[in-house]
């Protein structure tokens, strides 16, 4: 190159489109960032969230919990003592008898 | 007793019956024998399962090698089987995974020899069934047995978490299935005690029975396919599974939803299908999308390649839902070119698990660098998964677009993004695991695939490569029993 201070004035002169030019028009950065980085946090949210929170979270385990909670609930009524089912079924006699004396009246 | 050949009962019979010899082997020293056992009887059972494609009649799409005899007369229950050019490259493709699991298994599996290959050889029978049963009872009874191998698979010869995995996979296609048993008593009552798929089809339904008989078998088939959302099962299994499990669940078990919506939705409720065919193509779209973008978030590989199988199993459900001959085989092109890659794909990353013990692609990087062999196969499997032309993995994508192109647009473009996605994730993960520099000493002590190894991913490699180049010959079977199915389909059963 006989006169380098041409480009090199060129460069300085018009710096923006220098820059510009050498950085592909920044695409590369644009597709990196918005593109790919986008569509990589778009699926971890949509996994974290739809798959993991949503599904296997409320409807999958979710209902496997409401199982095992109203299970828990309900085994409190089978204590296995003979004296909590007789006072039990008492309580139920009595209602009842209420009932149909209620009704007769 | 019509029965015209006994292939079908011997698709079916052999490798269960040569899987409980295996199991007798049971010794420490016979570890051996069973693997050669096994790897014969995997091998008669592709040999009784060639005449099939041999033997078939293109021009039909009646239900051939037909066999049935009474099996429970008080509630006209038969033992029939026969395949038409749907069901047909199904057995085919079972069969001829069953002799990869078992000769991939050689040297990994190292406790419960006997028991693990015997599992996968009754399996493999078990599915045949799957396919050939034209009595809803036998199919059911198939459906439903081929749970109990894959359950044990899962659960003794799986991961960490093996037994939620196990467990999950159970109740999730139970629960499905049961839906469906309710469907087989109602229609069996419609059609005055038959069983018969056949007459099933036939049976003139109202839109209200249509609709509920169609969400029963959608219940059931759904979770297997695994449509969204019914899909999170899928993953789980397949990172707890053994690498043969894992490939028998995206080769064949997954087929088995998408063969249910052919054989049983569509011909026994096509005016409901129709009806819903904007839903199923809705929960496809949402498949393909949303689970490729899931599968570019994923760590694990058996993770993203489990993501990636549901994402193209949405494609051959929108495929079906379309309603037009292209769409439909361009999603039997796609199960089985899925066949073969998902199947090439879990067969690569157990190379890498046997050497290595981890699934967590950040454990690796550039491979390529001490294992050239396998990094040609990696690569190109994952090119075919990604859908490149000339690999199986095109033409069913392009199929399938092509024919939702010509129902709307919109469907097109959306499932086209497949391309995109499917590449994005399938690459990148090739990218850090294959090439870069030696990541760690793990990648540094790796030792190329051996012969065993090399036979098997070569096979996969040719049938990907006949497929993509020249698919005439599947589709050549298919295509009349398409045509019948959706001329049924069409002519509806209201009136």
């Amino acid at each position: 190159m006989k006169r380098p201070d041409i480009p090199e004035a060129i460069k300085t002169r018009f710096s923006f489109i220098h820059r510009l030019l050498e950085n592909k028009y920044y695409l590369d950065q644009f597709n990196e960032t918005v593109f790919a980085n986008g569509a990589r946090k778009l699926g971890h949210a949509l996994w974290k969230f739809g798959d993991v929170t949503i599904i296997d979270g409320i409807m999958v385990n979710g209902t496997a919990k409401v199982i095992g909670w109203s299970a828990g609930v309900a085994r409190q009524i089978q204590t296995g003592y003979l004296y909590s089912y007789a006072f039990w079924m008492i309580l139920g006699v009595f209602g009842l008898l209420s009932i149909v004396f209620l009704k007769l009246n | 007793m019509q029965t015209s050949s006994y292939i079908l009962s011997l698709t079916i019979w052999v490798p269960i019956v040569i899987g409980i010899l295996v199991l007798f082997l049971h010794h420490d020293g016979q570890k051996n024998a069973a693997r050669w056992v096994a790897l014969l009887g995997s091998l008669l059972g592709l040999a009784v399962a060639i005449p099939l494609w041999a033997g078939f009649d293109n021009g039909s799409s009646a239900m051939q090698f037909v066999e049935r005899f009474v099996w429970i007369p008080r509630y006209n229950i038969h033992y029939a089987l026969g395949v038409d050019g749907i069901a047909m490259l199904f057995v085919l493709l079972n069969s001829f995974t069953t002799v990869l699991v078992i000769a991939a298994a050689w040297q990994v599996i190292a406790e419960k020899v006997s028991q693990y290959l015997a599992a996968f050889l009754i399996m493999s029978g078990l599915i045949n069934g799957v396919f050939a049963a034209t009595d809803a009872i036998l199919f059911y009874l198939f459906f439903e047995a081929m749970l109990i191998p894959m359950f044990l698979i899962i659960g003794i010869w799986g991961g960490p978490r093996r037994v939620y995995a196990a467990v999950k996979f159970f109740l999730y296609t139970l629960l499905g299935s049961l839906l469906m048993l309710a469907a087989l008593i109602y229609l069996y009552n419609v059609t005055n005690g038959s069983f018969d798929i056949v007459d099933f089809q036939r049976v003139p339904l109202g839109m209200t029975a249509q609709t509920l008989i169609f969400l029963a078998f959608f219940a059931s088939f759904a979770v297997k396919v695994p449509m969204w959302p019914v899909h999170t099962w899928l993953p789980d299994a397949h990172v707890e599974a053994p690498t043969g499990g894992s490939v028998v669940l995206a080769a064949i078990t997954l087929k088995i939803g998408a063969y249910g919506f052919l054989r049983f939705n569509l011909p026994i409720a096509p005016d409901a299908a129709q009806a819903l065919s904007g839903f199923m193509i809705a929960l496809s779209l949402i498949a393909v999308i949303y689970i490729g973008l899931v599968a570019l978030a994923q760590s694990d590989m058996k993770k993203l390649v489990a993501y990636s199988s549901i994402s193209h199993m949405g494609f051959v459900t929108l495929g079906f839902f379309i309603f037009n001959t292209q769409g439909v085989e361009g999603g039997l092109v796609q199960m089985i070119s899925h066949g073969f890659i998902s199947a090439a794909m879990f067969l690569c990353i157990g190379v890498l698990y046997d050497r290595v013990h981890s699934r967590e692609i950040s454990a690796y990087g550039g491979v390529v660098n001490t294992m050239p062999k396998f990094a040609f196969f990696a690569v190109f499997f994952a090119m075919a998964n990604s859908g490149l032309p000339a690999t199986s993995g095109f033409v069913g994508e392009f199929m399938v677009i092509l024919g939702a192109m010509k129902v709307n647009f919109w469907y097109a473009f959306a499932a086209a993004t497949t391309l995109i996605l499917g590449a994005a994730y399938t690459l990148w993960m090739v990218k850090r695991v294959i090439f870069g520099d030696i990541a760690n000493d793990n990648v540094r002590n790796l030792t190329d695939i051996n012969a065993r190894e090399l036979v098997i991913l070569t096979a996969l490699a040719l049938l990907v490569l006949y497929m993509g180049v020249y698919p005439k010959p599947f589709t050549d079977v298919m295509h009349v029993s398409v045509d019948a199915l959706l001329k049924h389909v069409a002519l509806g059963k209201l009136n």
